[in-house]
């Protein structure tokens, strides 16, 4: 048995797209980054499944691990944006307050 | 005497503003920790070398039993890591991130006592799994503010 995993994947990317449309498109897109990311590792391990050389336990506990990595990875994104968003604002307030100093 | 008050307002004014800018600025994540940077690196290093080991190994010599230390030193590492990162502030998202790679370990550790065994095609996506975990535990601490020393 065969496996169209290039249309599994364009599936995939749908899906999570329409359930992450309310949460704006960079969240999208960022999930679809992953997601492209760990293609290989997801396709070897569909094809593994379909080859019998993991049985359906196996492969559900390999999908639960995945998913359990993918959070890390998008919690990632989270750090990354707070940290920039940080950055911007306390920024802003330097040039403040650099600016009021200067003039006062 | 109107150079004294105008000196002293001067100086209440800048009190004023550093006093507000501190307030105002923002906190959203922790600073950037270099013990936890080291912590994670280093157990990228020994999870990478366990999985290594395994690989080296005849498939019919990976039993739990070779490996049981190895294990319970990560694991002991992990739970150095969580609580460091439990201890500092705005530092949830991280710590989230150490409680997934518990889990995990906990879990995999387990799975290994209970099979007794460990296939070639597992090995390869422990390897790289774990690889990706600590990977984002440290691009996710390096992206944050280094603490600014005046």
């Amino acid at each position: 048995m065969s496996i169209d995993i290039g249309k599994t994947f364009i599936d995939m990317t749908k899906t999570a797209g329409q359930g992450l449309e309310k949460e704006g498109a960079a969240i999208g897109d960022n999930f679809s980054k992953v997601l492209i990311n760990n293609k290989e590792s997801l396709a070897e391990l569909m094809q593994a499944r379909v080859d019998g050389e993991i049985n359906e336990e196996d492969f559900t506990i390999e999908l639960e691990r995945e998913k359990l990595i993918v959070e890390a990875e998008m919690i990632n994104l989270e750090i990354a944006s707070k940290a920039a968003i940080q950055k911007a604002v306390n920024g802003a307030m330097d040039v403040l307050t650099q600016a009021v100093s200067a003039a006062v | 005497m109107n150079v004294f008050y105008k000196s002293t307002y001067r100086t209440l004014l800048s009190i004023f503003f550093i006093a507000m800018a501190s307030g105002c600025s923002i906190q959203l994540v922790s600073e950037q920790d270099e013990v936890s940077l080291l912590q994670m690196e280093e157990l990228a290093q020994e999870v990478d070398h366990l999985f290594t080991q395994l690989r080296y190994m005849p498939p019919e010599k990976r039993s739990y039993k070779s490996s049981a230390q190895a294990y319970l030193a990560i694991e002991v590492k992990l739970n150095a890591l969580k609580m460091r990162q439990e201890i500092r502030s705005m530092n949830e998202l991280t710590l989230d991130q150490v409680n997934i790679a518990i889990k995990l370990w906990t879990q995999d550790r387990k799975r290994h006592q209970s099979r007794d065994s460990f296939s070639d095609f597992m090995l390869k996506r422990y390897s790289s799994q774990y690889k990706r975990l600590f990977l984002a535990m440290i691009q996710g601490e390096e992206v944050k503010e280094k603490r600014t020393t005046n």
